[in-house]
Protein backbone atom coordinates (compact mmCIF):
# COMPACT_ATOMS: atom_id res chain seq x y z
CA UNK A 1 0.00 0.00 0.00
CA UNK A 2 1.17 3.52 -0.80
CA UNK A 3 2.27 5.48 2.26
CA UNK A 4 -0.05 8.34 1.39
CA UNK A 5 -3.04 6.02 1.32
CA UNK A 6 -2.03 4.45 4.62
CA UNK A 7 -1.69 7.89 6.22
CA UNK A 8 -5.20 8.88 5.12
CA UNK A 9 -6.61 5.60 6.47
CA UNK A 10 -4.91 6.27 9.81
CA UNK A 11 -7.13 9.31 10.26
CA UNK A 12 -10.29 7.22 10.06
CA UNK A 13 -8.92 4.18 11.87
CA UNK A 14 -10.26 2.01 9.04
CA UNK A 15 -7.82 0.09 6.87
CA UNK A 16 -8.17 -2.09 3.80
CA UNK A 17 -5.46 -4.51 2.68
CA UNK A 18 -5.18 -7.12 -0.04
CA UNK A 19 -2.42 -9.67 0.31
CA UNK A 20 -1.06 -12.22 -2.12
CA UNK A 21 -1.17 -15.76 -0.79
CA UNK A 22 2.57 -16.02 -0.31
CA UNK A 23 4.26 -16.97 2.95
CA UNK A 24 6.64 -14.02 2.89
CA UNK A 25 3.88 -11.50 2.15
CA UNK A 26 1.83 -12.84 5.06
CA UNK A 27 4.76 -12.76 7.46
CA UNK A 28 5.88 -9.26 6.40
CA UNK A 29 2.34 -8.01 6.91
CA UNK A 30 2.58 -8.82 10.61
CA UNK A 31 5.09 -5.97 11.02
CA UNK A 32 2.75 -3.55 9.18
CA UNK A 33 -0.12 -4.39 11.54
CA UNK A 34 2.09 -4.23 14.60
CA UNK A 35 3.09 -0.64 13.77
CA UNK A 36 -0.53 0.47 13.39
CA UNK A 37 -1.79 -0.88 16.70
CA UNK A 38 -1.56 1.04 19.98
CA UNK A 39 1.07 -0.14 22.42
CA UNK A 40 -0.70 -2.61 24.72
CA UNK A 41 -0.74 -6.28 25.65
CA UNK A 42 -4.15 -6.53 23.94
CA UNK A 43 -2.55 -5.31 20.71
CA UNK A 44 0.19 -7.93 20.88
CA UNK A 45 -2.36 -10.68 21.31
CA UNK A 46 -4.63 -9.27 18.59
CA UNK A 47 -1.66 -9.00 16.18
CA UNK A 48 -0.75 -12.60 16.90
CA UNK A 49 -4.36 -13.78 16.37
CA UNK A 50 -4.73 -11.81 13.16
CA UNK A 51 -1.50 -13.27 11.79
CA UNK A 52 -2.74 -16.80 12.53
CA UNK A 53 -6.04 -16.22 10.74
CA UNK A 54 -4.37 -14.58 7.72
CA UNK A 55 -1.86 -17.45 7.51
CA UNK A 56 -4.74 -19.96 7.61
CA UNK A 57 -6.62 -18.01 4.93
CA UNK A 58 -3.59 -18.03 2.60
CA UNK A 59 -2.59 -21.61 3.27
CA UNK A 60 -5.82 -23.56 3.79
CA UNK A 61 -8.30 -21.18 2.14
CA UNK A 62 -6.36 -20.00 -0.90
CA UNK A 63 -4.09 -23.08 -0.98
CA UNK A 64 -1.07 -20.75 -1.37
CA UNK A 65 -2.15 -19.85 -4.91
CA UNK A 66 -0.41 -16.48 -5.18
CA UNK A 67 -3.04 -14.88 -7.43
CA UNK A 68 -5.74 -15.54 -4.86
CA UNK A 69 -5.98 -12.71 -2.37
CA UNK A 70 -6.53 -12.47 1.35
CA UNK A 71 -8.62 -9.36 1.96
CA UNK A 72 -8.37 -7.68 5.34
CA UNK A 73 -10.52 -4.92 6.81
CA UNK A 74 -9.12 -3.52 10.03
CA UNK A 75 -10.79 -1.08 12.39
CA UNK A 76 -8.93 0.54 15.25
CA UNK A 77 -10.81 2.62 17.84
CA UNK A 78 -9.66 3.83 21.23
CA UNK A 79 -11.47 0.91 22.91
CA UNK A 80 -11.21 -1.96 20.50
CA UNK A 81 -9.46 -3.69 17.60
CA UNK A 82 -11.54 -5.44 14.98
CA UNK A 83 -10.73 -7.26 11.75
CA UNK A 84 -12.44 -9.13 8.98
CA UNK A 85 -10.32 -11.62 7.00
CA UNK A 86 -11.69 -13.03 3.77
CA UNK A 87 -10.13 -15.63 1.49
CA UNK A 88 -11.11 -17.01 -1.90
CA UNK A 89 -11.33 -20.62 -0.84
CA UNK A 90 -14.28 -22.90 -0.20
CA UNK A 91 -14.26 -22.48 3.57
CA UNK A 92 -14.15 -25.15 6.28
CA UNK A 93 -16.12 -26.47 9.23
CA UNK A 94 -14.84 -23.87 11.69
CA UNK A 95 -17.37 -24.70 14.41
CA UNK A 96 -16.09 -28.26 14.56
CA UNK A 97 -12.53 -26.95 14.92
CA UNK A 98 -13.50 -24.58 17.69
CA UNK A 99 -15.26 -27.32 19.63
CA UNK A 100 -11.96 -29.12 20.02
CA UNK A 101 -10.51 -28.65 23.45
CA UNK A 102 -7.63 -26.22 23.78
CA UNK A 103 -4.64 -28.49 24.25
CA UNK A 104 -1.36 -26.83 23.47
CA UNK A 105 0.68 -29.99 24.01
CA UNK A 106 -1.30 -32.11 21.54
CA UNK A 107 0.54 -34.37 19.11
CA UNK A 108 -0.08 -32.40 15.96
CA UNK A 109 2.58 -30.05 14.66
CA UNK A 110 -0.18 -27.83 13.27
CA UNK A 111 -3.65 -26.61 14.13
CA UNK A 112 -3.04 -24.43 17.17
CA UNK A 113 -3.61 -21.09 15.43
CA UNK A 114 -7.40 -21.17 15.54
CA UNK A 115 -7.49 -22.27 19.15
CA UNK A 116 -4.99 -19.57 20.11
CA UNK A 117 -7.10 -16.96 18.32
CA UNK A 118 -10.24 -18.12 20.11
CA UNK A 119 -8.44 -17.84 23.42
CA UNK A 120 -6.89 -14.44 22.66
CA UNK A 121 -9.90 -12.58 21.19
CA UNK A 122 -13.11 -11.42 22.85
CA UNK A 123 -15.10 -12.36 19.76
CA UNK A 124 -14.04 -14.74 17.00
CA UNK A 125 -16.25 -16.43 14.45
CA UNK A 126 -16.55 -17.15 10.71
CA UNK A 127 -19.35 -16.75 8.21
CA UNK A 128 -21.36 -19.88 7.53
CA UNK A 129 -19.14 -21.01 4.65
CA UNK A 130 -15.96 -20.57 6.71
CA UNK A 131 -14.07 -18.27 4.37
CA UNK A 132 -14.54 -14.98 6.17
CA UNK A 133 -13.40 -14.53 9.76
CA UNK A 134 -14.31 -11.82 12.28
CA UNK A 135 -12.05 -10.95 15.19
CA UNK A 136 -12.62 -8.45 17.97
CA UNK A 137 -10.50 -7.56 20.95
CA UNK A 138 -11.17 -4.94 23.58
CA UNK A 139 -8.13 -2.83 24.39
CA UNK A 140 -7.10 -3.30 27.97
CA UNK A 141 -4.10 -1.14 28.78
CA UNK B 1 16.16 -18.35 9.44
CA UNK B 2 19.50 -17.50 10.95
CA UNK B 3 20.62 -19.29 14.12
CA UNK B 4 23.78 -19.93 16.10
CA UNK B 5 24.66 -23.30 17.62
CA UNK B 6 26.97 -23.64 20.64
CA UNK B 7 27.90 -27.14 21.70
CA UNK B 8 28.47 -27.23 25.48
CA UNK B 9 29.44 -30.93 25.64
CA UNK B 10 28.27 -34.25 24.18
CA UNK B 11 25.04 -33.99 26.17
CA UNK B 12 24.12 -30.31 25.84
CA UNK B 13 23.73 -27.80 23.07
CA UNK B 14 22.45 -24.22 22.87
CA UNK B 15 20.69 -22.90 19.76
CA UNK B 16 20.08 -19.18 19.38
CA UNK B 17 17.63 -18.32 16.58
CA UNK B 18 17.52 -14.73 15.35
CA UNK B 19 14.48 -12.65 14.30
CA UNK B 20 11.01 -14.03 13.66
CA UNK B 21 10.08 -17.69 13.73
CA UNK B 22 7.01 -17.92 11.54
CA UNK B 23 5.40 -20.02 8.88
CA UNK B 24 7.79 -18.69 6.21
CA UNK B 25 10.85 -20.15 7.96
CA UNK B 26 9.81 -22.53 10.75
CA UNK B 27 10.79 -25.49 8.58
CA UNK B 28 14.44 -24.32 8.85
CA UNK B 29 14.18 -24.51 12.62
CA UNK B 30 12.61 -27.95 12.41
CA UNK B 31 15.47 -29.19 10.21
CA UNK B 32 18.01 -27.73 12.64
CA UNK B 33 16.34 -29.36 15.63
CA UNK B 34 16.08 -32.73 13.88
CA UNK B 35 19.77 -32.57 13.04
CA UNK B 36 20.52 -32.11 16.76
CA UNK B 37 18.07 -34.85 17.65
CA UNK B 38 20.02 -37.30 15.50
CA UNK B 39 23.21 -36.34 17.35
CA UNK B 40 21.62 -37.54 20.60
CA UNK B 41 21.92 -34.42 22.70
CA UNK B 42 19.97 -34.92 25.91
CA UNK B 43 19.55 -31.29 26.80
CA UNK B 44 18.73 -28.76 24.11
CA UNK B 45 18.56 -25.12 25.19
CA UNK B 46 16.86 -22.59 22.95
CA UNK B 47 18.17 -19.13 23.67
CA UNK B 48 15.39 -16.70 22.73
CA UNK B 49 17.29 -13.49 23.49
CA UNK B 50 17.34 -12.51 19.80
CA UNK B 51 13.93 -13.89 18.82
CA UNK B 52 11.38 -11.15 18.15
CA UNK B 53 8.26 -13.17 17.46
CA UNK B 54 7.00 -16.71 16.99
CA UNK B 55 3.71 -17.98 15.56
CA UNK B 56 1.75 -21.23 15.90
CA UNK B 57 3.77 -22.76 13.09
CA UNK B 58 7.03 -22.17 14.98
CA UNK B 59 5.44 -23.25 18.22
CA UNK B 60 4.30 -26.50 16.61
CA UNK B 61 7.89 -27.31 15.70
CA UNK B 62 9.07 -26.67 19.28
CA UNK B 63 6.31 -28.83 20.76
CA UNK B 64 7.01 -31.66 18.34
CA UNK B 65 10.72 -31.54 19.17
CA UNK B 66 9.99 -31.34 22.90
CA UNK B 67 7.91 -34.51 22.60
CA UNK B 68 10.55 -36.38 20.61
CA UNK B 69 13.29 -35.41 23.10
CA UNK B 70 11.15 -36.39 26.07
CA UNK B 71 10.55 -39.82 24.56
CA UNK B 72 14.26 -40.53 24.83
CA UNK B 73 14.63 -38.94 28.28
CA UNK B 74 15.91 -35.66 26.91
CA UNK B 75 14.80 -32.14 27.71
CA UNK B 76 14.08 -28.94 25.82
CA UNK B 77 14.53 -25.65 27.66
CA UNK B 78 13.63 -22.17 26.45
CA UNK B 79 15.80 -19.47 27.98
CA UNK B 80 16.13 -15.67 27.92
CA UNK B 81 12.81 -14.64 26.40
CA UNK B 82 13.26 -10.89 25.92
CA UNK B 83 10.36 -9.99 23.62
CA UNK B 84 7.17 -8.87 25.39
CA UNK B 85 5.22 -10.15 22.42
CA UNK B 86 6.54 -13.67 22.99
CA UNK B 87 6.14 -13.44 26.78
CA UNK B 88 2.47 -12.51 26.34
CA UNK B 89 1.90 -15.35 23.91
CA UNK B 90 3.59 -17.98 26.08
CA UNK B 91 1.62 -16.78 29.07
CA UNK B 92 -1.68 -16.87 27.18
CA UNK B 93 -1.22 -20.48 26.12
CA UNK B 94 0.46 -21.57 29.39
CA UNK B 95 3.45 -22.93 27.52
CA UNK B 96 5.39 -23.16 30.79
CA UNK B 97 3.17 -26.09 31.79
CA UNK B 98 4.57 -28.07 28.88
CA UNK B 99 8.08 -26.75 28.19
CA UNK B 100 10.53 -25.49 30.81
CA UNK B 101 11.00 -21.74 30.41
CA UNK B 102 13.93 -20.25 32.30
CA UNK B 103 14.62 -16.58 32.97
Amino acid sequence: MENKELESQKKTGKFHFELESRKKAVCRFQAVIYKLLPNSISSDIFAMALHEIIANAAEHGNQMEADKKVIIELKITKDSLAAEVKDQGRGFDWQKRLRQEFDISGDSERGRGIMMTARGCDEFYYNQAGNKAYLLKTIDF
Amino acid sequence: MESKTDVINSEQVVISPVGNIDFSNSQDLKDKLLELFKKDYKKVILDFSEVESIDSSGLGKLLLFHKKLKEKEGKLIIRNVESDYIKNMFEMIHLNKVITIEE
